[in-house]
């Protein structure tokens, strides 16, 4: 038991450690929707095109939360207006808006001496310098995306599964599109200090698509998702603690580990059943 | 008995980017009549459901459904759509399906009431799926999957059922089944339209047809419409029909369904 309580020693290793928890959870019940609508490239994008806002912030001085959540929120409404006015297919608005504003993120950060050391932060995470207030912070608006997804429940699954439903029903289908762009914005900036932004996409995805290898009810994949979601960023912890690599790897490399197991071995879908079954 | 009106439909003429897939559509329905709604490939028959159900508006032309404009429209009415549409693979069950359809009802913040639990178990006991209300949609047959739907539209309370293609890749039985059901639902009242490439199965199972290629061909008994100028009009190049003494023989180049002759008695 030990190994398991002496990381529990240092204070910020203990931030680090409900941060994780937070954006494990967190990521992982927003991310059921993420797989199923396929937006993980959207995700991906989002993720990225917060870049240039933490940028800003950092050069003003700024919090860098407030810079990633107005850089964030103003990129999903972007590409919904953009996709939503049918111009372009929509991978190609992504595409042209995520490598622009990375681009832009990364050029004004160049401007800084001695940028790299934060370069690296932004891009793959620095969980073990999550301030108190981070904390705070992170609890605070990740509890609000939670609460979001089960006060409009009902409405999302209607949207998810079966677009026409919900605008032959009446419900406000450009209000709930938005809404859930922006508390993906708003996940996708709690978690850039705990996984960074170049691994952010593995913690909305990966958790809920292992759940959706096992599971064929949304509560019960939303369940098993955050509980992928949060033993792989306590787990990935530990093992950058005594393994000694970069925490946000880690966090992404154990719920890939999880991942291959359920493909593997997920009952009756996974790869050794059916070879079992001939 | 006088059935009130469900359905009025004057002048239409709808469509996406460029040329107009309907117009100048006029028709109208009455309660608990079951109408279907064949016509070429791009006769503009998908166009025409999701006008009527407030997906895509007029360019011209008055739609009124249940004496309202679809575009404000009540939630009366409920479109289930060609089975490519839908993701099967979806973690829901068939009660979470059929529970979508209260949902319009239920208001924000609610979660669904004893009310609307009963409503669900008795619209699929309406349908004979009682039994499989737990199992995952994707686990269902195509058969089984339209009456899920079906399911969800009483769920709906609708009093109006758009139904584009639901025997396209559903066996003979399974037709059988959901054409058993749409007669048990127009005894109370229920009024469909249903579109299909069937023909035979239009003549023989409906009061009514409407013939649609853009713009409205026939509409009337299904003996007033198959006949051969009428289909000739409809079909153009695409199929052959003459008159036989038995009754009117039509030959298709079968893309539409599968078939390649269909012969039709009337």
């Amino acid at each position: 038991m030990d190994w398991l309580l002496e990381p529990l020693a240092y204070p910020f290793m203990v931030r680090g450690l409900l941060a994780s928890l937070l954006v494990g959870t967190t990521c992982a019940v927003l991310g059921t929707y993420v797989v199923l609508k396929g937006m993980a490239f959207f995700g991906d994008a989002l993720a990225h095109a917060v870049l240039p806002g933490v940028a800003v912030a950092y050069l003003a001085g700024w919090p860098l939360f407030a810079g990633a959540l107005v850089a964030g929120i103003g990129v999903a409404l972007g590409i919904g207006a953009l996709t939503r006015r049918g111009r372009l297919r929509e991978d190609t608005a992504i595409g042209i808006l995520f490598s622009g504003s990375f681009a832009l993120g990364i050029a004004l950060l160049t401007t800084v001496e001695a940028y790299s050391v934060d370069l690296t932060h932004f891009l793959f995470g620095n969980v073990l310098g999550v301030s108190p207030a981070d904390l705070w912070l992170t609890a605070g608006l990740g509890g609000l995306v939670l609460l979001l997804v089960a006060v409009f429940y009902k409405e999302f699954l209607v949207m998810a599964f079966d677009p026409v439903l919900a605008r032959v029903l009446r419900l406000p289908t450009a209000f709930l599109h938005y809404l859930l762009l922006v508390m993906l914005a708003v996940t996708v900036v709690v978690s850039l200090q705990t996984v960074g932004v170049a691994l952010m996409v593995a913690m909305l995805v990966t958790p809920a698509a292992t759940a959706y290898l096992l599971t064929r009810r949304l509560p019960a994949m939303m369940g098993l998702a955050a509980f992928f979601g949060s033993f792989s960023a306590v787990a990935g912890l530990y093992l950058s603690y005594y393994v000694n690599v970069a925490s946000g790897p880690a966090v992404v490399l154990v719920c890939t580990f999880l991942f291959l197991l359920a493909l593997l071995l997920s009952p009756r879908r996974g790869l050794v059943w059916r070879w079992a079954a001939g | 008995m006088m059935r009130c009106e469900v359905l009025r439909v004057e002048e239409l003429t709808a469509g996406y980017d460029g040329a107009a897939a309907l117009e100048g559509v006029t028709f109208s329905v009455s309660g608990g009549e079951q109408i279907a709604v064949v016509g070429p490939n791009g006769a503009g028959k998908s166009t025409l459901f999701k006008v009527l159900v407030g997906l895509l508006p007029p360019r011209s032309g008055r739609v009124e459904v249940l004496g309202c404009d679809p575009l404000q429209g009540r939630v009366e009415v409920s479109y289930v759509a060609q089975r490519g549409e839908v993701d099967f693979a979806f973690p829901v069950t068939v009660a979470d399906v059929v529970m979508m359809g209260r949902v319009g009802r239920m208001g924000w913040l609610r979660w669904p009431s004893r009310e609307d639990r009963r409503a669900v178990v008795q619209a699929l006991e309406q349908v004979g799926l009682a039994e499989l209300a737990d199992r995952q949609v994707g686990e269902l047959s195509g058969g089984q999957q339209q009456r899920v739907f079906i399911a969800r539209a009483l769920a709906q309370g609708a009093e109006l059922l758009l139904m584009d293609e639901p025997f396209a890749g559903v066996d003979a039985a399974s037709e059988q089944a959901i054409l058993e059901l749409l007669a048990r639902l127009k005894e109370g009242g229920m009024t469909v339209l249903l579109s299909t490439h069937d023909l035979s199965l239009a003549a023989d199972r409906f009061d009514r047809v409407l013939l649609l290629n853009r713009r409205l061909i026939a509409s009337g008994p299904p003996q007033e419409v198959f006949c051969p100028d009428v289909l000739r009009r409809a079909y153009g190049r695409q199929l052959a029909v003459w008159e036989h003494e038995r009754g009117v023989v039509m030959v298709g180049d079968g893309h539409c369904s599968g078939g390649v002759e269909q012969q039709i008695a009337v």
